[in-house]
């Protein structure tokens, strides 16, 4: 007889949203498969601790889980934008399939090394977000010059250097800002993340599609000593969850965006996509940013490279094996 | 020990604490790591630690600050005086006259600073000599310099607000919107009480002589300008930055401290020692705030851990007296809390745990918000805690007796009830300026 | 005696000096601010590090004076009944908080923050609010010093509280 295990687990994720569902899911399942042996509490960002707080909360223990994205650690391992989010990164499937069947598992292991977790493991990953929400239209490259755009991280830095004034602001502020006009154009999320939050209510223009985060991958931290409580069959059974959780996150995200998508259009929003060809101009500053940091780090170069590798082979599968006849 | 029971625990430790007369910031602070490591485990100073953290990188929290620095450069920048003698020209025929001009005057100052301590001196520092040189009842003196002081806190900008939009998650700038009327309204129900008080008893409000009265219009018409016209900047400086576009709220305090300054420069005012003076009294009150704001982090920290916003939001939401009796309820809890407690710790402890319940029981968020701003800036009026009435005490000379303070205010808090009333009867009064903003 | 009167010279000049220099932080942030709005506003060139800097003056700000607010007792007490003690009543009610309510926690609390702080040098944390990433963990050292002159001041008051209870002769 199995003594009953309560866990707490806080995202990153605002509550009601589309990528708590994620979090939510997750604890959900492991406590229906569990049987009721393991139960996962799930706390939304600021109701137990800020968004920012849960990896050093999950290492320090007073959660046993956080649910965030690699990418949002930069600042503590600046390789973590390579396994979360990167402009001009890749898009679901492939990065699924780097991770899950490719060099990645390993390195996204040796990524979180120092941070002595008992489990760190994908847990969501989420299509291509809105590229802006803006008060002005954003059609050609002249568009972005002065244009003050709230954003952060790598895609800050690409966009100031075609000439946008970058504006820093905190994410809780973007909302109201955009209603203000303190911003131009501002980013948040996936278009059904956007359409809970309200942006379509105070932004004529939507900008698409999200080169600047193609795919975002969510993950879960667990502390080791929380961990070390789990018998070896619930731990598979939080493995499998987690799993289970990335695949449905995809596909139920891709299913509520088209209805997002389709509900702006009936808003009145102007949808626009970015021409191909600003995209290619934007992507080769992409890539001369990232071989600079590569060059002052060596882990980000070796999870580039690779990156860079399993991309070659993936888009030589690609072009033969996708069909063309829609 | 069941959940219920450890709540009950904690609350009662809590009155207890807060009543020995340690610092509130500590008690709250020291009773969360006592139920923490007793009932979660030594876990909880993780939380502690991030939530301190927390606080720090808390961009919103630095309006708070801002704004005090702007109020000292406006309670020392000599403007309510020039206000003052502008005003009662105008209405110091009048029965209770100066007293209905320290009203306006409150109002007006209400609306370029954010908190009742620069309101308070600001005002009092002019208005009380004016009215005890010329007879006026001292607790009529007294009640209507704190009552429009205490306006400083409702009226925008106010810290009060700035701390409150964040914790409930609605943006600052629209419970700015919705505070105006409010506080707009409670200056006239001000005015109108000091009239009819002071027609009915003359002795509570002498009109000034004829001599003092007998000023040119167009000298009149002069200073008026010449003192409105700096407030309107201020207020332009602020609002408009928040409103235009220009800056955010934390920014916009900012803006207003230069432009205060500004201010006092142009009134000669301001000196390097001024500067001084008014960074450590920043310093001072913004770490009053803050360690309050930590300690009550921290006991939130434990109380969700321990469900205790669950237990509460059950206990309310099974109450059988309805939505409505509900809300009596909370206003009433929210008066009694606020008369015998800090603002701040109320604020920061019980706001977080009725707002869900409110939003529950199906109440626009906004409108609640508006209620209980204008509920909780009674506690700055009313005794025995009661911060404009410190204030007061500090400025007032040995004529006026600490009871002549504590027999103004009461009617004033009367009334702030009665506006509180109205509030609740003609929703409105609160969402009607946010709605022009299609807010 | 001569070592306890040392210590609380000490504790307090420790307290005054940070108040002093922290007070000025909010002029430099209000300058600041001025100063990226007109950069943003009329020349449309934001700056790329004022929101970093804000939130961390604004943070020491926030804490750096705390030992001085200490020091002169301007933290907010609910004095409905402490106001009508002794001043040895007082000073036995502070002492015995002192012990059961302050010390336990912040003491603890500076104690884990070591670790906390010195894992923030070692990876080098880097700020991810912005683009403009600066180094955070200065930032972060500013809590361990800003509780430990907070600790500091409250063992120099427990100690006044103590001498006021052995009804000490000196003020
Ligand atoms: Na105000
Ligand atoms: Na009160």
């Amino acid at each position: 007889f199995a003594q009953k295990i309560t866990w707490k687990m806080a995202s990153s994720w605002p509550a009601g949203t589309q990528i708590q569902w994620a979090a939510d899911f997750f604890a959900e399942t492991v406590n229906k498969t569990s049987g009721g042996r393991l139960e996962i509490n799930s706390y939304p960002a600021g109701k137990l601790i800020g968004a920012m707080e849960v990896l050093e909360s999950a290492r320090m223990g007073n959660i046993d889980v956080s649910h965030a994205s690699p990418a949002y650690w930069i600042g503590k391992m600046p390789a973590g934008a390579l396994f979360g989010y990167l402009p001009f990164g890749m898009e679901a499937i492939p990065y699924l399939t780097w991770l899950y069947e490719g060099e990645g598992m390993a390195l996204y292991q040796e990524l979180y090394a120092r941070y002595d977790f008992g489990l760190v493991a994908p847990c969501g990953i989420i299509p291509p977000e809105d590229l802006a929400w803006s008060n002005k239209p954003i059609v050609s490259m002249n568009d972005f010059k002065g244009l003050k755009f709230r954003t952060s991280g790598y895609w800050g830095e690409i966009l100031s250097s075609f000439g946008a004034a970058v504006i820093m602001l905190p994410a809780g502020d973007i909302y109201e800002s955009l209603q203000r006009k303190v911003l131009d154009a501002g980013e948040f999320s996936i278009p059904s993340m956007d359409k809970t939050l309200g942006f379509h209510e105070i932004a004529k223009y939507l900008l698409v599609p999200g080169i600047h985060q193609p795919s975002t991958i969510l993950d879960i931290c667990v502390n080791k000593k929380s961990w070390g409580k789990l018998s070896p069959d619930l731990q598979e059974i939080v493995k499998a969850a987690a799993q289970a959780t990335t695949m449905r996150m995809l596909t139920n995200s891709i299913s509520k965006d088209i209805e997002a998508l389709k509900f702006f259009k009936e808003k009145g929003v102007k949808i626009h996509y970015l021409d191909p060809k600003i995209q290619k101009t934007m992507y080769a500053k992409a890539d001369d940013l990232l071989k600079q940091k590569a060059a002052k780090d060596p882990f980000i170069a070796k999870v580039w490279a690779s990156q860079k590798k399993f991309r070659t082979d993936y888009n030589t599968y690609k072009n033969l094996m996708t069909p063309q006849f829609e | 020990m069941s959940g219920d029971i450890i709540i009950l625990l904690l609350f009662i430790g809590l009155v207890i604490g807060i009543f020995s007369g340690f610092p509130a910031a500590f008690i709250l602070g020291g009773l969360s790591m006592i139920f923490g490591m007793f009932f979660v485990g030594p876990g909880i100073f993780g939380h502690f630690i991030v939530r301190l953290e927390g606080v720090m990188t808390n961009y919103t929290l630095l309006a708070v600050p801002f704004f005090l620095f702007m109020g000292v450069f406006m309670e020392k920048s000599g403007v309510a005086e020039k206000l003052f003698n502008a005003i009662y020209v105008w209405c110091g025929k009048l029965r209770g006259g100066l007293a209905v001009s320290t009203v306006v005057m409150a109002m007006l100052f209400a609306a370029t600073t954010g908190i009742v301590g620069a309101s308070v001196v600001g005002i009092g520092l002019i208005a009380l000599p004016a009215m005890l040189a010329r007879k006026y009842d001292k607790a009529m003196a007294c009640g209507a310099i704190c009552a429009g002081g205490t306006l400083g806190v409702l009226i925008p900008p106010s810290v009060l607000i700035i701390i409150y939009g964040p914790i409930v998650n609605l943006s600052v700038g629209k419970l700015f919107l919705a505070a105006y009327l409010p506080g707009i309204l409670l200056g006239v129900i001000y005015i109108l009480y000091i009239l009819i008080r002071c027609y009915i008893q003359p002795e509570y409000g002498p009109p000034i002589s004829d001599e003092e009265y007998r000023i040119p219009l167009k000298k009149k018409i002069g200073l008026m300008l010449t003192s409105i016209v700096p407030i309107g900047l201020i207020i332009f400086a602020v609002l408009g930055s928040i409103l235009l576009g220009v800056a955010s709220v934390t920014e916009a305090g900012a803006v207003g401290a230069i432009a205060s300054m500004v201010l006092a420069a142009c009134n000669r005012n301001l000196t390097w020692k001024l500067v001084r003076d008014a960074c450590m009294e920043t310093l001072k009150v913004t770490s009053i705030i803050i360690l309050i704001a930590i300690g009550a982090f921290y006991f939130s920290a434990v109380f969700v851990t321990l469900g205790g916003d669950d237990v509460v939001s059950k206990l309310f939401l099974t109450l059988p007296i309805g939505k409505w009796g509900v809300l009596i309820f909370m206003m009433v809890l929210l008066i009694i809390l606020g008369a015998l407690i800090d603002w701040m710790s109320v604020l920061f402890i019980v706001i977080p745990i009725i707002t869900p319940v409110a939003a529950k029981l199906g109440f626009d968020p906004l409108w609640f918000a508006g209620v209980v701003m204008v509920n909780l800036q009674i506690s700055f009026l009313s005794p025995p805690f009661a911060y404009a009435l410190f204030y007061m005490k500090g400025i007032c000379p040995p004529e006026v007796k600490t009871t002549d303070i504590y027999r103004g205010v009461v009617p004033f808090v009367g009334l702030q009830m009665l506006g509180l009333l109205l509030c609740i009867i003609f929703p409105k009064i609160i969402t009607y300026i946010p709605s022009l903003f299609n807010l | 005696m001569g070592i306890l009167n040392g210590f609380i010279k000490m504790a307090d000049t420790v307290s005054e000096w940070s108040g002093k220099i922290t007070s000025w932080l909010i002029l430099i942030l209000t300058l600041m601010t001025g100063y990226e709005i007109i950069m943003r506003y009329v020349f449309n060139a934001p700056t790329k590090w004022c929101f970093d800097m804000s939130y961390m003056l604004g943070g020491a700000f926030f804490v750096l004076g705390q030992g001085y607010t200490l020091l002169l007792n301007k933290h907010v007490r609910i004095d409905i009944f402490y106001s009508r003690l002794s001043l040895r009543g007082k000073a036995i009610v502070d002492s015995v908080f002192y012990l059961i309510f302050f010390f336990p926690l912040w003491i603890v609390l500076l104690y884990l923050l070591i670790p906390y702080v010195y894992e923030s040098w070692i990876v080098e944390e880097r700020s991810m609010q912005g683009y403009w990433m600066p180094i955070l963990y200065p930032f972060k050292t500013v809590m361990p010093v800003a509780v430990f002159i907070l600790i500091l001041q409250a063992i120099a008051e427990f100690i006044r509280c103590i001498r006021t209870i052995m009804k000490g002769n000196e003020t």
